[in-house]
């Protein structure tokens, strides 16, 4: 089944045009990958389907409904979750006050699934970075989202950590949850992904499988000079 | 908690032991902790600073003065106090509430320059004369009206601190993506807190009026009076709840002091004060707590 689907989705800050007409669309369950070079509007492409910014073009729907201009607020309430690139943990609450928005005995469920539970008094600003990718993981869940959009959540992990988000990404697509992985760590997507799109200054220059972005040579070319799929 | 609980008690009964001098130093120090609290309602909960705030005290005090002028009676004249700035409130804050930092500062700085110029230039208002009002009423009620009205706003941010509400403004305030994220109308709630303390400047406004028996533009759209707030405010910054009684009253009493002792020194002590504004403006003084 369906969760999401963009189209053509453009957008421009100024003369720079960041997109130039993203389509895809997610299925409940799949997690869809997301590459590209710095700066190919990766993060923009998130705040779009998020509310964050609104885009020049294009539409975006949720289980059907068009959501292209709701609020943010409210498009969090109807089922995208997200987290960000660089972790934004609430500075006055305690990691258990994150989760206001979930019953007590939900809060300790999630608390122990992302591995928080022994810091739940603490401030979300006296955190570690890994700590806080739990914590904004643990947020965005918090909603209960039926698709979840991450923003380079593997930068910066220690590799057991980056085990451990891989089981719990893994889990959360058992549960149904379409995901959208935006990822510089390679490893980490190739693991994840059901299928993979490249972006590259603003438009999709490739959509398939895993395997098949290696032979790519629009996806070679854009990456040329980057040193992304040698290892 | 119970240091607060103690000394509102101590405050309702201090008219039994107080002489006329005394009560109005106490009234004084009331007063401006009510502007404190309404003030902090925005100021605490989502970080914007309603520096010219006093534009809803002001429209307060000249609704009450003009429905008591006009002999509409008390009720109704309390009634419209609250009614009038609520509403101007509710139709100044979607365009307020989007400004960020400093740019809604300077906003309702603006509406209060506007609302002083206004009033001062139309004939109904009564110009730069200002109003008289019809009956000054005893001392002792007034001091018990300004006592009444902090009950209610203890209460009303007891309430907030004890709810959801507090995380929801704690969010939005430390970071207002980050609240939208998980669903918070960030928008909705900073227009909510701007109401509600339009609603405790009105009525503080109207008490204003009943107090001083007289009214003009200069008292109470005057700068002096945000600038007394704020500094209550900075100094009593992360304790929402009993911060600005506490400190209102430290402060009330020494500028009293220096008042009656030497204005000059007066002048200099809110010259110092004013320094300190705004060094330490926006995030307060940090107590540890
Ligand atoms: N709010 C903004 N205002 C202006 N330019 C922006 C804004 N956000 C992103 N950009 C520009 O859009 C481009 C894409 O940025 P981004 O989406 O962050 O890329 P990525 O996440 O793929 O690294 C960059 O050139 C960046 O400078
Ligand atoms: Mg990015």
């Amino acid at each position: 089944m369906e969760v999401l689907r963009v189209e053509g989705l453009e957008k421009s800050f100024g003369k720079n045009r960041v997109l130039q007409g993203v389509s895809f669309s997610l299925k409940a369950g799949d997690l869809l990958g997301i590459i590209g070079p710095n700066g190919s509007g990766k993060t923009t492409l998130i705040d779009l389907i998020s509310g964050y910014a609104k885009p020049d073009g294009g539409r975006i729907f949720l289980e059907g409904k068009d959501i292209t201009r709701l609020p943010a607020h409210r498009i969090a309430l109807s089922g995208i979750g997200r987290t960000f690139q660089i972790p934004r943990p609430f500075a006055d609450l305690t990691v258990e006050e994150h989760l206001f928005r979930l019953e007590k005995e939900d809060r300790n469920k999630l608390l122990k699934r992302v591995g928080l539970e022994h810091l739940r008094d603490r401030k979300g600003t006296q955190l570690s970075l890994g700590q806080r990718k739990r914590l904004e993981l643990a947020r965005a869940l918090s909603l209960k989202p039926k698709v979840l959009l991450l923003d380079e959540v593997f930068a910066g992990l220690n590799p057991a950590s980056t085990q451990e988000f891989i089981g719990l990404i893994r889990s959360l697509k058992e549960e149904g949850i379409g995901i959208v992985l935006v990822e510089h760590v390679l490893k980490a997507l190739f693991a994840l992904a059901d299928r993979v799109l490249v972006v590259a200054e603003g438009r999709v220059i490739y959509e398939g499988s895993t395997e098949g972005v290696h032979e790519s040579p629009e996806v070679r070319r854009a990456y040329l000079g980057e040193r992304a799929f040698e290892s | 908690m119970k240091g607060l609980s103690l000394f509102l008690i101590v405050l309702a009964l201090a008219p039994l032991f107080l002489d006329a001098y005394w009560l109005r130093v106490i009234s004084s120090a009331l007063f401006l902790s009510l502007l404190a609290y309404a003030f902090n309602l925005v100021f605490h909960y989502t970080n914007y600073a309603p520096f010219g705030g006093v534009a809803f005290f002001g429209l307060g005090a000249y609704t009450f003065a003009l429905s008591v002028e006009k002999g509409l009676g008390y009720v109704p004249a309390f009634s419209s106090s609250i009614l009038i700035p609520l509403i101007f409130a509710l139709f100044v804050s979607p365009v307020l509430m989007r400004l960020k930092g400093h740019y809604f500062a300077i906003g309702t700085l603006a509406l209060q320059v506007m609302l002083m110029e206004l009033t001062e230039s139309l004939e109904f208002t009564g110009g730069t004369k200002g109003i008289v009002l019809p009956l000054g009423i005893p001392s002792l009620l007034s001091y018990y009206l300004f006592f009444s009205l902090l009950v209610l706003c203890v209460l009303c941010v007891f309430s907030v601190e004890r709810s959801r509400l507090r995380l929801i403004y704690y969010m939005l305030r430390s970071d207002e993506l980050g609240a939208r994220s998980v669903g918070v109308n960030v928008v909705l709630y900073r227009v909510l807190s701007l109401v509600v303390s339009s609603v405790f400047l009105g009525l503080t406004g109207s008490a204003f009026a009943l107090w001083q028996g007289y009214i003009d533009a200069h008292t109470v759209y005057s700068p002096l009076l945000s600038v007394k707030a704020f500094l209550v405010l900075v100094l009593s910054s992360h304790f929402p709840l009993s911060g600005p009684l506490f400190t209102s009253f430290l402060l009330e009493l020494i500028f009293e002091a220096l008042w009656s002792k030497s204005p000059e020194l007066h002048g200099l002590f809110m010259g110092l004060a004013l320094v300190l504004l705004i060094l330490v403006f926006p995030r307060g003084l940090r107590w540890k707590s």
